[in-house]
């Protein structure tokens, strides 16, 4: 049996073919390139971009110079800076590693030796679109596949009662639905939203339940559904929408018995509820690791409704609102997947869509900062407690072993299993890629022993 | 509207960004809304034509202004052997030539 991937390629990447769709519908899961590292990805996204030398990325130079505008800050961002905003947080180091980790965050520096800190991250463009863009989709301007997409199609899922791409949020990310696009993509892959703002699965998942009709009747509904959906392809083409949705129907289907149980943190013991604690952002926490356990290849958490980390006014105050929010949960979530063995399989990611400057907006703020930021990794196949890269002196620009944002697509896609040079999609003549033309898989942050 | 990709009103959207998600199938499975609008459906065949193939025959050209085919005649009444007319009237609702303009 071959993967939909090998028949589409073998096809021209077409989907012309009458009968493919049945083909389609029986397909395995797909095949990573080489052995991959991790299975799954929980990316906790922190909407708005922190402050790296509040929290990763010590800077001494910024309280020494507190006031001054040295010249090495003369970068062009968003709005207009003032001079060097002092940092009023401290550093420790942390674990036989020694990294040094805010104090915002005691908890989880307790996993200083799971984090590979990457402090070198840069993307091409200060404004939330753009950037939020550049890290969903690989690409700045709209349209283009998400990450979670190209994961799924390079994989497929796990659990097939369950959609393999979901997004979770206690509110609206900016930008909302196309930063979880299938794009050009069969429509499979695009990312089910959920609002995750209440604990009942019902209110999570609207229309789970049918009062009406009993399984085995809605079973023989999709039957007939999907029958008469063949007679049409057979008359009309295949066509990718179509079968998309078609194929969402029987999902939802499957959901129906899964996603109740999948989607309930009230199931978890009380002690695991408490580990991660009461906020929505913990709960988010606790059903991304029940997601990622029963297979959901690609589990994007967003912090919060809009961009709370943009501390363009008041920022000192707010990120320790923010960080004493997130500090217990994602300890949590790493305590909680080392302990169930699912660590060394699931790749975690941290960080935002940009960093912030060092300088001060408008007294108390800081701007955007797209020369230079921190995102770290965890888990499956990561080298832990290291940090990659450097910025300047005042936590700036990025200046040593720069990461581009495509170049950590590329490590993330090998982490998984796939060479982002050859997970393509054939689309308006040529093909794509999430890298597009772009990005390096950057080595050294993967631990020794892997590929 | 949520569900169906409701768009960002600070920003210009020229179109909705479109979705098919395994939330819109639940939709379309289960919500009071379809069984409501598959329920008035079936009851208006029932009035409109005397045997199963007429009926099924002139769901066909309410709802795609076609003529069904044989095939799909036969298909309908096999369901129908087995399951209520509502139930069928569902199915042609949440198909995708209903939602879909070609």
């Amino acid at each position: 049996m071959w993967t939909r991937r090998q028949m589409v390629q073998a096809l021209g990447g077409g989907l012309g073919l009458a009968g493919l769709a049945g083909l389609l519908a029986d397909e395995a899961a797909a095949v990573p390139h080489f052995p991959p590292r991790a299975k799954r990805v929980i990316q906790l996204f922190m909407s708005g971009g922190p402050f790296q030398a509040d929290l990763f990325d010590p800077k001494p130079a910024i309280n020494k110079y507190a006031g001054q505008r040295p010249k090495a800050v003369e970068l062009r961002t968003e709005n207009v800076t003032g001079g060097l905003m002092p940092v009023p947080f401290a550093f420790t180091r942390h674990g036989r590693s020694g990294l040094p980790i805010s104090d915002q965050l005691p908890h989880l520096a307790k996993h200083a030796d799971k984090l590979c800190i990457i402090r070198s991250m840069h993307t091409d463009n200060p404004n939330h679109g753009p950037a939020l863009f550049l890290m969903n989709n690989g690409s700045m301007t709209p349209t283009r596949p998400s990450l979670g997409a190209w994961l799924s199609y390079g994989l497929g899922t796990e659990n097939h009662n369950l959609p393999s791409h979901v997004v979770l949020c206690a509110g609206r990310p900016v930008r909302f639905a196309e930063l979880w696009t299938n794009g050009f993509l069969p429509g499979e892959h695009q990312g089910t939203y959920v609002n995750h703002r209440s604990v009942d699965p019902h209110e999570l998942i609207p229309f789970l339940r049918n009062s009406r009709l009993p399984p085995q009747a809605q079973a023989r509904q999709l039957a007939l559904a999907r029958q008469l959906h063949e007679m049409h392809v057979a008359r009309t083409g295949a066509d990718a929408a179509l079968e998309a949705r078609i194929r969402a129907m029987e999902t939802a289907f499957r959901m129906q018995t899964t996603a109740a149980e999948a989607f309930d943190v009230r199931r978890e013991p009380d002690r695991a509820q408490a580990a991660y604690g009461d906020s929505p952002f913990a709960r988010g926490c606790l059903l991304a690791r029940r997601l990622s356990e029963r297979g959901v290849r690609y589990v994007q958490l967003y912090y919060g409704n809009g961009q709370p980390w943009d501390t363009h006014r008041n920022h000192n105050a707010t990120t320790r609102t923010l960080c004493a929010d997130i500090d217990r949960p994602i300890a949590a979530l790493l305590a909680d997947l080392e302990v169930r063995g699912l660590l060394d399989e699931t790749l975690v990611i941290w960080g935002g869509e940009f960093g912030r400057t060092p300088t001060s907006e408008s007294g108390d703020g800081r701007d955007h900062n797209h020369w230079g930021f921190t995102m770290w990794l965890a888990g499956g196949g990561v080298r832990g407690g290291h940090a990659h890269g450097a910025t300047d002196d005042f936590g700036f620009r990025a200046v040593d072993n720069k990461v581009h944002v495509h170049d950590l697509h590329a490590t993330i896609l090998h982490l998984l299993g796939l060479d982002h040079e050859r997970l393509t999609f054939r689309h308006a003549g040529r093909d794509f890629r999430l890298t597009d033309v772009h990005g390096h898989v950057v080595r050294e942050v993967l631990a020794s022993g892997s590929t | 509207m949520r569900l169906y990709d409701f768009p960002d009103p600070t920003t210009h959207t020229a179109a909705r960004v479109p979705t098919t998600t395994p939330l819109q199938g639940l939709f379309t499975l289960n919500s009071p809304l379809l069984a409501d609008q598959a329920a008035a459906l079936a009851a208006r065949l029932g009035r409109e034509a005397a045997d199963d193939s007429d009926r099924v025959r002139r769901a066909y050209r309410l709802l795609f202004a076609r003529s069904a085919t044989d095939d799909e005649v036969r298909a309908g009444r096999a369901f129908l052997a087995q399951a209520s007319w509502q139930e069928y009237a569902q199915v042609l609702l949440a198909g995708n030539e209903f939602l879909f303009v070609e």
